[in-house]
C-alpha cells in the first residue's frame, strides 16, 4: 500500500490534465447522494446487495480516509479517461455515469454535443451536480437498443450498463460513427487477468466486442481498468 | 429531457423479469417476491461446496465454470434489484 501511494504520488507530478473532479468536490457530492440514498431506505442486507462496486460507490467515495480519497492514483485514473475523450476529439459524445465520472462528464459536455443516458446516474446528477452551465441531451436504454437516434463519435460507459446482459454491449457499439470510441470503465476483476477469467462474463463481453468484424479492442488494467472499442471505418461490413 | 424514472424501471424490471425466468420463477409477478426468495432460488440453482473448495491450490475447472456463473447470476439479480430500488425511489420524490 505505501509503494503504491508513493508510486502514484510520484508519477501524478509529471501530468497535467483538463478538468479531473477534485477529491473534495467528489467526497461532498458523494455525501449528499449517500445522504439521499438513505431516504430511500434502500435493502442492503449481504443478501440483497452483496459486495457490488455500483451499490457501495458512494459509501466508498464519501468517506474522507478511505484509500480512493486519499491515493493519487485516482489522479492517474481519471488522467487516462480524459486523455481518451481528448484524443478522439468527438463532435457528439454519449455519456452513462455523469454522478461517478463528473470532471469527465463536464469535459464531454463543453467539448462535444452530449447525451446522457436514462438511469439512476441521471437522476443522482440532476439531483446533486448539474447547474444552469450543462447543456445535454437523454437517450434511454430502450432506443439504444432499438439503436434509434443520434449516432455518437465518443461513447463512455460503464461495465455495469451491460453486464447483466453482454450482448447489449453490441447496441452501444452500434451507436457509434464510423472511426468513434467506446470507452467501458471499470472492466477490471482480480480474477481477469487469470486463468479463471474464460469463466468470467467480463472475458464473454470482451469476446463480444472482439467478434464484431469492424471493432479494434484495447484494454488498459491500470486502476479499474478501461477497455476500449474502436469502430473501424475501413471495413465494409 | 430530464430522467424519466417510469422508463428507467420498465427497462430495469424487463430485465429483471428475464432472470425470473432463468430460475424458474414467475416474470410476471416479480412485484410479488422478495430478494430474498429470489437470490436463495439462485444460490438453489447452483450449488457448490464452497468451502471445501476455497481451501484447495489446484481447483477443478468445472468448480470454477459453476462458481462464476453463481457469482454472475446473483450479482447481476442484486444490481438490478438496487437499481429498481433506486427508480422505484425517484417516484416518492415525484420524478
Amino acid at each position: 500500500m505505501e509503494y503504491e501511494v508513493n508510486y502514484f504520488t510520484n508519477l501524478v507530478k509529471i501530468i497535467k490534465w483538463d478538468d479531473i473532479e477534485l477529491v473534495e468536490d467528489s467526497i461532498k457530492k458523494s455525501k449528499n447522494i449517500n445522504d439521499y440514498i438513505t431516504t430511500l431506505n434502500i435493502d442492503k442486507r449481504k443478501i440483497a446487495v452483496g459486495m457490488d462496486f455500483t451499490i457501495w460507490y458512494f459509501d466508498v467515495f464519501s468517506e474522507e480516509s478511505h484509500f480512493w480519497n486519499t491515493n493519487p492514483a485516482y489522479f492517474y485514473a481519471a488522467a487516462a479517461h480524459e486523455f481518451s475523450f481528448l484524443t478522439a476529439n468527438p463532435r457528439t459524445s454519449l455519456m452513462t455515469i455523469p454522478a461517478f465520472n463528473t470532471g469527465l462528464a463536464r469535459l464531454m459536455g463543453k467539448k462535444s454535443k452530449m447525451t446522457l443516458l436514462n438511469n439512476y446516474q441521471l437522476n443522482f446528477f440532476e439531483k446533486f451536480i448539474k447547474d444552469e452551465t450543462w447543456d445535454y441531451e437523454t437517450v434511454t436504454m430502450q432506443e439504444i437498443e432499438s439503436e434509434t437516434g443520434r449516432k455518437y463519435d465518443f461513447i463512455s460507459m460503464c461495465l455495469h450498463d451491460v453486464l447483466h446482459n453482454p450482448e447489449s454491449v453490441i447496441h452501444f457499439f452500434n451507436m457509434l460513427n464510423s472511426g468513434g470510441t467506446l470507452m467501458m470503465l471499470y472492466t477490471g476483476l482480480d480474477n481477469l487477468y487469470t486463468d479463471e477469467s474464460i469463466y468470467t462474463e467480463i472475458y464473454e463481453l470482451h469476446q463480444i466486442l472482439k467478434n464484431i468484424p469492424s471493432s479494434i479492442v484495447y484494454h488498459n488494467p491500470t486502476g479499474a481498468a478501461i477497455t476500449y472499442v474502436i469502430k473501424d471505418g475501413t471495413i465494409e461490413l | 429531457m430530464s430522467y424519466n424514472a417510469a422508463k428507467d424501471l420498465e427497462y430495469i424490471e424487463e430485465q429483471l423479469c428475464f432472470y425470473l425466468l432463468v430460475l424458474g420463477l414467475d416474470g410476471s409477478e416479480l412485484r410479488g417476491y422478495t430478494i430474498d426468495e429470489i437470490i436463495n432460488k439462485a444460490r438453489l440453482l447452483t450449488p457448490l461446496p464452497i468451502k471445501e473448495y476455497e481451501e484447495k491450490d489446484d481447483k477443478d475447472p468445472i468448480y470454477l465454470y459453476i462458481l462464476n456463473q453463481r457469482v454472475s447470476l446473483i450479482g447481476n439479480i442484486r444490481r438490478l434489484w438496487y437499481f429498481r430500488q433506486l427508480a422505484l425511489g425517484a417516484f416518492t420524490y415525484g420524478i
